[in-house]
């Protein structure tokens, strides 16, 4: 409520609209033809980075979550799977700033000089969103944004889908197994199926953590209000855009856009795990219902 | 098919077909990938870990534990260390009781319309930004007063009353029914009840709950930024000024154009990743033994 109230002249003023339209962040926008100087407060560049870095993440995450949550859920032993589980939640509980760190020097570089070099120099070449700038590839990208914010989803990803593989009945799987099946054709036949939904509300979830991390990607993505032309290019999330410049900020009019980026956000999110946890709640019923 | 024909048992002791080899190593592969992944997961951790220590560890003497980044000489982390130290316990009473009460008023006391109404707001709560808490706290006490420690303690306990709140509801569910019912029959209240026999039996796991809270407000920088904004000067109980905290001095000296600086980020994310990790291996390893015996 505060914030909508504190935002109010973005909309007001400058329009909804254009804040979600317009591709530029200056209050005082010269325009290099005319000469004419405007106020220029628009979203995009940031919906777009915070977009672009998530589904990044997730499409790293999601997959070898699930593979992760299979192996403890299914193939490992007990006590290997707790001691697992274990060190996957000690991840969780890293701090951001750490994270951060540790991606800004070390993993930044590394990305850039392997998977950033080997998609650019293959994909890239066709697909203009995955080419690098070859005279200075930069190692501050949405791409690296995104690779830092899949390790840190990861552990929630992996969570919930093993509570959820957990919680299919083990009367469906000793059916299928009883007919024959090995154990991944009862996990892939029986095991997933069952459990889709769950795993979805899971990664959904996660895609909201991922959009509102703040510091870690601030610290990896470049820190530059542009709509990126390709992902190996820094960008500016709507969380990293606030963190950096909030604070020293004193135009009312652009104050006012940052706390609306802010509403932006917190709107995005709530409505994620809402709609999930509706959905959960439903589900739940509908089995101790049937 | 021939194979039907014949009994199982016969079935049984045949050599495998061509194709059930096939459908044998798809098993065999999928739990290798599963391995893979799961070594892949980890891999970040160990490496975090190791540089932290590598690249922290040079600089991390005594006096960048004694001396405050403005001192003119040997600058060090104190001020952040004593700020965090300051700020997470004084959040952690601001939400710590607030989140008990609310957490053990939804599980044992509220109807359960009022609770599950109560416990998806927690929900939500929890899915929210750590930073929408930094602006929530800026544009209200911060827009007010300026910037501050206490500003920086209420930023950090929005961020940990659902953890408290949602630890606490889960903690009491796990407390068996029959318990409650065997003090009801007896005679004694519902309040007296809860306090006598409910939060006895839970004790350990409420502590696990603010524990974890606090680790979490420990690690966090985000609500920190713009509302105790750090301050190189050792701030001790000035709560209406400007504070360090150990994530802000990592976060800040990371940006800056300096070797020594960024190396002192790497010393002070040594100091808190031992606390945070530690913290998360006390409370966490505890249970994790107790459902491995």
């Amino acid at each position: 409520m505060v914030l909508v109230e504190q935002s109010w002249p973005i909309w007001t003023e400058y329009g909804i609209l254009p804040f979600l339209t317009t591709t530029t962040w200056a209050p005082n926008y010269v325009d290099p033809n005319t000469g004419v100087t405007s106020v220029q407060i628009g979203a995009v560049p940031m919906i777009a980075g915070t977009v672009l870095s998530a589904v990044i993440g997730l499409f790293v995450a999601a997959p070898v979550g699930v593979l992760v949550a299979i192996f403890l859920a299914e193939f490992a032993p007990r006590r290997l799977s707790l001691i697992l589980t274990f060190i996957i939640e000690l991840i969780a509980a890293i701090p951001s700033v750490v994270i951060g760190l540790w991606g800004l020097y070390i993993f930044a570089p590394f990305v850039r000089d392997t998977l950033q070099w080997y998609i650019a120099s293959t994909i890239g070449q066709v697909i203009p969103l995955f080419a690098e700038d070859p005279q200075r590839p930069s190692p501050f990208s949405v791409f690296t944004a995104g690779m830092v914010l899949a390790i840190m989803i990861m552990p929630m990803v992996i969570a919930i889908t093993r509570e959820v593989i957990r919680s299919v009945p083990l009367s469906l799987r000793e059916g299928h197994t009883g007919l024959g099946a090995t154990h991944w054709e009862t996990i892939r036949r029986v095991v997933l199926p069952t459990a889709r939904i769950g795993i979805l509300g899971g990664i959904m979830l996660a895609f909201g953590r991922a959009v509102g991390e703040t510091i870690a990607v601030t610290m990896v993505i470049g820190n530059i209000d542009q709509v990126p032309p390709s992902v190996f290019q820094p960008g500016q999330t709507i969380a990293s855009k606030i963190a950096t410049n909030l604070g020293d900020i004193t135009d009312r009019i652009e104050l006012a856009g940052l706390i609306g980026l802010g509403v932006v956000l917190l709107f995005v999110t709530v409505t994620l795990s809402a709609v999930v946890r509706v959905a959960a709640r439903r589900m739940s019923m509908s089995y101790s219902g049937g | 098919m021939a194979t039907s024909a014949r009994s199982a048992g016969a079935r049984l002791l045949e050599a495998p077909t061509g194709r059930e080899r096939a459908r044998f190593r798809a098993d065999r592969m999928i739990r290798i990938v599963a391995l893979g992944a799961t070594l892949l997961t980890i891999t970040p951790l160990a490496a975090i870990i190791v540089f932290v220590v590598a690249r922290g560890l040079p600089t991390l003497t005594i006096s960048f534990l004694v001396r405050s980044a403005g001192a003119p000489d040997n600058p060090g982390a104190l001020n952040a260390i004593v700020g965090s130290l300051q700020m997470v316990p004084i959040a952690l009473v601001m939400s710590g009781f607030a989140g008990l009460l609310a957490g053990i008023y939804l599980a044992e006391f509220a109807g359960s319309r009022v609770a599950g109404a109560f416990s998806f707001i927690v929900d939500v709560l929890l899915g929210v930004p750590s930073i929408i808490a930094g602006l929530l706290v800026y544009s209200t006490l911060v827009a007010v007063a300026g910037s501050s420690a206490l500003a920086g303690s209420v930023a950090l306990a929005v961020v940990m009353f659902p953890i408290v709140i949602r630890t606490t509801v889960e903690v009491l569910r796990l407390v068996p029914n029959s318990l409650r019912e065997a003090s009801l029959a007896l005679g004694v209240s519902t309040w007296r009840t809860v306090v006598s026999v409910v939060l006895q039996v839970a004790r350990a796991g409420l502590l696990t709950g603010v524990m974890l809270a606090f680790a979490r407000g420990f690690g966090e920088t985000a609500p920190l930024l713009f509302t105790a904004r750090g301050s190189d000067a050792l701030n001790i109980g000035h709560l209406s000024e400007p504070m360090s905290a150990l994530p802000l001095y990592v976060y800040q000296n990371s940006r800056l154009p300096s070797d020594f600086f960024v190396s002192q980020a790497w010393s002070a994310a040594i100091v808190l990743l031992a606390i945070v990790l530690a913290i998360n291996v006390i409370v966490r390893g505890r249970s994790v033994n107790a459902r491995v015996d």
